[in-house]
């Protein structure tokens, strides 16, 4: 019973010493403005439409239509009772598609996009596993072009690694037009929910996981990962140009396929 | 030996959570006790109900409580554990799974002078592998790997000399590619920041390593222990949060606006649902 009236008082300044130390960096607050990415929940409305954008014509070669996996007999010759002995995965799979981006001052941007994947992993049940084990061996990338059908004839590149996490590098890429550099990364960042004047009490700070655009060191866009809650925050400020950019790869990122086979 | 520490610790902490005469208190530095008030919450249960709270002078209504709703749907996957390479490897089935938890609820605060609806909302967005087992026998397996935690505040005042609303944010993200062993909390990126205009005021969990009993014998923790919030501004804090004691600790020197609005922050840290604990 002596145990049962054990105090433990709790050192509160050895705490707040050590705190600092472990605190990871925060998370960034932004002040971007929220915008819902409408479309493309069933194959009967293949277009998006965000902001003022909307897609149009969006076109898939048969290639990117089938996923195949690894054929490979001996991934189902050498099992015992179920459990592998060797087992390589070996594939290429591809997405290639097109749209074009109509903007609200009848700007029309034409996308092409292509993402390769190409995995080569192996797994050893008797060995210690080597690099490719973890996706070190794997190819994953994607390449677009935007191009402006309007007067102003801009041309962005776009290009990006490891968008369908298939090892433990960062998920990230560029824009690219001439000497302006836009760069993207997955990360979480801290953005507003809804922004309704009217109604103050819906506008509330959400944490959410998103690739976030920086240009000149600032976060000037983000858009959802997910494509169950599928959100564009832009900066309200950004020339049309750049805006016209982003919001043609928040269209890409919202698009493609997963390439890699779980 | 790192894993039988963290098994006795287990053990310690079973046993001293079923002891009910057990009390945990936070040893406040004397020279912030004697600049500060201190004030008891009385809240009701784990304070997940309706009940009002009351703490000093001030007060909620009733709590009025949206859907605590939560769904979970297949999405993209972002990130590959080893784990999932090894079922992959043996051929079980898996997919990568998101789920939302939601939740609402508001309240109006006052102090006998000042007036303020208070607006939350929380949202915990967990990512996970299904693993489908074909067996009768056996059921599926659900595991989580993300998760991404934000709490939202809008304190509207009602008063007509007070004019901007206060904003409380407060988030925990875990990222599973950044976790390199057990207990890791370099993992887990965490805080939060009540602003108005240009004042903030920044919020941190305050994490233990180290016990001491009655009896004076030190205890060093394996593993940080989440107990209290802080709020500081700029270097200086203003007030301690101590959910287990109940009890709010308030720089008595501060405008009485911002008192308002750290008591009604501790209102809502309080009557949360869905993370209804520290951390």
């Amino acid at each position: 019973m002596r145990m049962m009236k054990l105090l433990i008082v709790v050192l509160f300044q050895a705490a707040c010493m050590n705190t600092a130390g472990q605190m990871a960096p925060e998370i960034l607050k932004t002040d971007l403005e929220p915008h819902t990415i409408y479309g493309r929940r069933h194959p009967f409305k293949p277009n998006l439409s965000f902001a003022e954008y909307n897609t149009s014509k969006v076109r898939r070669t048969i290639g990117s239509l089938l996923l195949p996996g690894t054929i490979n007999p001996l991934n189902s010759i050498l099992r015992v009772e179920g459990i592998p002995l060797l087992r390589k995965e070996r594939y290429r799979n591809k997405d290639v598609f097109k749209f074009y981006l109509v903007g609200k001052s009848n700007i029309k941007l034409e996308v092409e996009c292509k993402a390769l994947l190409k995995v080569r992993e192996k797994f050893t049940l008797l060995r210690k596993q080597d690099s490719s084990f973890w996706g070190n061996a794997n190819t994953d990338f994607l390449m677009a072009s935007i191009k402006s059908l309007g007067e102003t004839a801009s041309k962005w590149s776009v290009i990006a690694s490891n968008l369908n996490a298939t090892n433990d590098e960062p998920q990230k890429g560029k824009l690219i037009s001439d000497s302006v550099e836009i760069s993207f990364e997955l990360t979480s960042l801290l953005l507003k929910d809804a922004n309704n004047p009217n109604q103050p009490e819906k506008n509330f700070i959400t944490a959410s996981r998103v690739y976030a655009f920086t240009y000149n060191g600032k976060v000037i866009a983000a858009v959802s990962v997910k494509v169950n809650s599928r959100k564009l925050w832009i900066h309200n400020d950004l020339n049309a140009n750049l805006r016209d950019a982003i919001a043609a790869t928040a269209a890409i990122l919202t698009i493609r396929r997963d390439l890699y086979r779980l | 030996m790192y894993y039988k520490k963290i098994l006795f610790t287990f053990t310690v902490s079973i046993f001293l959570a079923s002891c009910t005469l057990v009390k945990l208190q936070i040893a406040v530095p004397e020279k912030f006790k004697e600049q500060a008030e201190m004030l008891p919450i009385k809240v009701a249960g784990l304070g997940n109900t309706r009940k009002p709270v009351s703490f000093g002078k001030f007060t909620t209504s009733r709590i009025k409580r949206g859907w605590n709703f939560k769904t979970g749907l297949y999405d993209r996957n972002t990130n590959v554990t080893t784990e999932e390479r090894l079922l992959r490897a043996f051929n079980i089935q898996r997919g990568a799974m998101t789920s939302t938890q939601k939740h609402r609820f508001q309240f109006t605060f006052h102090d006998g002078n000042q007036v303020a609806q208070v607006y939350a909302l929380e949202r915990e967005v967990r990512e996970g592998t299904q693993i489908t087992r074909n067996s009768r026998w056996l059921s599926d397996i659900y595991q989580d790997k993300n998760m991404q935690y934000s709490f939202s505040v809008l304190i509207i005042p009602q008063s007509l000399n007070q004019k901007e609303p206060w904003n409380f944010v407060m988030y925990s993200s875990f990222d599973w590619t950044q976790r390199k062993k057990l207990f890791d909390f370099n993992a887990i990126k965490e805080g939060g920041m009540l602003t108005r205009g240009s004042d903030t005021i920044v919020i941190k969990t305050v994490r233990i390593e180290k016990t001491i009993t009655d009896k004076g014998t030190e205890h060093a923790l394996p593993f940080a222990l989440p107990m209290a919030y802080e709020m500081r501004i700029d270097d200086a804090v203003c007030a301690i949060i101590d959910p287990m004691g109940r009890i709010l600790w308030l720089y008595r020197d501060l405008d009485d606006e911002l008192k308002f609005a750290i008591a009604a922050v501790t209102s809502s840290l309080l009557t949360r649902r869905i993370q209804n604990k520290l951390g």
